[in-house]
């Protein structure tokens, strides 16, 4: 018999392997008795939904991540002087 | 104004409209400040060089991100062999006994989220996630990121990130755990 701990790990292989007989035969009798792993199948597929998504938006909108002064200052001065090998 | 001045914006003007985007999508995969910084300073001088070559195909800010995405990439293979982040999944292999009982149920069942569109939808979720993702151990979130978000394969993943694909998918797996605990945390405010 299956227990949680082995069916969240079987619902995360799903993501780069397809199960064999005997683990979708297991995983199947569990989530029909199992609330909380039917739960975390769904979730998982959000997270999974989610991450692709979050690339198209590139991490944009809610992100409270930015450059600092600083490096942005040093960012600037090594525009303005250019690439090493081309100066202006 | 000739046409590649209309197809591309003055490099001055790349760091105030992208510097945080580009730093942000740095940041995320590198977890490290002076790294990230380091990727998008190299990707602006490079975009610079190759300003020529843009094609006008793609938007500016595509354009950049495929430059940083090499950036990116090098710097992870740098860090990898410096080894600046820990190693593996070393330092997580408790996880699991913290999130299930000794008899394999779920410590913290999981709930019901409802509709997956209505959650996207939501600010409070895109914020939640990026905060969850920030709180991942290190090694972890940039085997999500790579790929979960960037649709990386787990072999090219393994390569980048010197590690097993085994453990490459025992880091994925664990960040699921973690950022659906978290979820549950910081966004549904769950736990009693």
């Amino acid at each position: 018999m299956l227990v949680c701990k082995e069916a969240a790990r079987l619902i995360s292989a799903s993501y780069h392997r397809p199960l064999n007989l005997g683990e979708r035969v297991a995983l199947r009798v569990h989530l029909m008795m199992c609330k909380a792993c039917t739960n975390f199948k769904e979730q998982a597929r959000l997270l999974h939904d989610a991450a692709r998504r979050l690339n198209a938006m590139q991490v944009e909108g809610p992100g409270e991540l930015r450059l600092s002064d600083g490096a942005r200052q040093t960012i600037k001065d090594a525009l303005a002087a250019g690439p090493p090998d081309k100066k202006p | 104004m000739n046409e590649e001045a209309r197809r591309t914006s003055a490099p001055e003007d790349w760091l105030a409209e992208h510097g945080d985007a580009l730093y942000r999508h740095a940041y995320f995969r590198l977890r490290d400040q002076m790294a990230a910084e380091d990727a998008v300073q190299e990707t602006l001088l490079a975009a610079m060089k190759a300003r020529e070559r843009f094609a006008g195909r793609s938007s500016e800010r595509t354009w950049l991100m495929g430059i940083l995405n090499n950036k990116v990439v090098d710097a992870m293979r740098k860090q990898m062999r410096e080894q600046s982040l820990a190693q593996g999944d070393l330092g997580d292999e408790e996880l699991e006994d913290l999130l299930f009982e000794a008899d394999g149920h779920w410590r913290h069942p999981p709930s019901a989220w409802g509709d997956p569109d209505a959650a996207f939808e939501q600010k409070a979720f895109w914020q939640a996630l990026t905060g969850c993702l920030e709180e991942l151990p290190a090694r972890q979130a940039q085997a999500f990121t790579l790929c979960e978000v960037d649709g990386v394969d787990g072999e090219e993943a393994s390569k980048v990130l010197g590690v097993t694909t085994t453990n490459i998918w025992v880091m994925l797996h664990r960040a699921r755990l973690r950022l659906r605990e978290c979820l549950e945390l910081t966004w549904l405010g769950n736990r009693d």
